[in-house]
């Protein structure tokens, strides 16, 4: 998929928490939701260049998924699926709506205070594919 | 040494749906409609797009930017029939905001019609990739061909998922192909219940009108909702 236009996206937004709360990135924390179009295993092989290049190696992908959820517009119902389902799992119906698992979500960055920062931060260009 | 935890707990495409709400805002209050075409390659966006501008009734106040990796034969194509400029990627499958905004600039720096009514954007053959980005239109439309098979739609739920409308295209070749226009429409509209369904062919031209009442329907819908929030506005 557009792996490695959402890895850029990602390491552009945690340089930017880097440089404002400053210290050294340690650990990122993802959410990967299952209508979100991108493979988990994909886009951590895909952050891995841009972020041991703008950060240093060593750095932690924390990542999870977050399910499908869905509202019925017809009954009600809230429910989840891990896979694109879009079916009221309650009344049959179509009529859902997401409430959650579209996308990926930066959730939380660790910063380590009092570190050297690394060397000037090489971000990679805008906007690419692999 | 001590860890401090920075929570962001944000989408990473959260500032890309801005610049794109923002986008879509502009042309609105300019009068332009934005329509995304999207597709695998081939099922005739720009066939659609040249058969639009052929039969539209009066001046046809519309502009392309269209996306491919290489080459710039579609906006070649176009050119007779309206603006257009093309986006070439050089690599990326999908297109993004930036590019269709400098797209659009180029467009508006070369064109005397501005503003437009419409505003179509094709994007780069791909079901896949350009699903998940916003370009800030008002009218995503996804086609499929009668050639592809009704059974794609649940294949690719992301990219029905978030379309208005689905145009079943090559209708001119349903004597000759296994290809049910119902089970098709069926298939998208369980993943997405509120798709309009237009079934067209370029190359005859059937079809055609309900597609340009389509786009009608939805700048007029367009007008009277921007006209009603800035209403809304003055009078808060």
């Amino acid at each position: 998929m557009h792996e490695r236009a959402i890895a850029l996206a990602i390491v552009r937004q945690v340089d930017e928490i880097r440089r404002q709360h400053g210290g050294a990135v340690r650990r990122v924390r993802l959410t990967m939701g299952a209508l979100s179009g991108v493979d988990p295993l994909l886009l951590l092989a895909a952050l891995r260049d841009p972020a041991a290049d703008a950060w240093g190696s060593g750095i932690e992908i924390d990542w999870k998924a977050a399910p499908l959820e869905l509202e019925c517009g017809a009954c009600g119902a809230r429910m989840s699926y891990d896979e694109p389902r879009f079916a009221c799992g309650v009344c049959g119906g179509y009529d859902t709506r997401i409430v959650g698992g579209e996308v990926v979500i930066l959730e939380s960055v660790d910063l380590e205070a009092d570190s050297t920062p690394s060397a000037a931060t090489h971000l990679p260009p805008f906007t690419s594919c692999a | 040494m001590p860890l401090q935890t920075v929570t962001i707990h944000r989408d990473v495409l959260h500032q890309a749906h801005l610049s794109a709400d923002e986008f879509r805002r502009a042309r609105a209050a300019e009068g332009t409609l934005v329509v995304q075409l999207m597709s695998s390659p081939g099922a005739g966006k720009t066939s659609l797009l040249e058969a639009t501008a052929r039969s539209w009734p009066g001046p046809f106040r519309a502009a392309t930017l269209v996306g491919d990796i290489a080459t710039d034969r579609d906006a070649q194509r176009l050119a007779p029939w309206m603006p257009a400029v093309q986006l070439t990627t050089g690599g990326a499958c999908h297109l993004e905001l930036p590019l269709v905004e400098q797209g659009f600039a180029a467009l508006i720096d070369n064109s005397a019609d501005h503003p437009l009514e419409f505003l179509f954007i094709e994007n780069i053959g791909n079901l896949v990739c350009p699903a998940g980005h916003d370009l800030g239109e008002h009218l995503r439309v996804a086609l499929l061909a009668t050639t592809e098979g009704d059974d794609k739609p649940a294949k690719y739920p992301k990219a029905f998922r978030t379309s208005a409308a689905l145009v079943i295209t090559k209708t001119d070749l349903l004597p000759h192909v296994p290809f049910s226009p119902a089970a098709a429409a069926a298939d998208a509209r369980r993943i997405q219940p509120h798709l309009e369904v237009l079934e067209i062919s370029a190359l005859s031209g059937a079809g055609i009108d309900a597609w340009r009442e389509l786009l009608l329907r939805r700048r007029a819908d367009m007008l009277s909702h921007t006209s009603l929030s800035r209403h809304a506005a003055v009078n808060a």
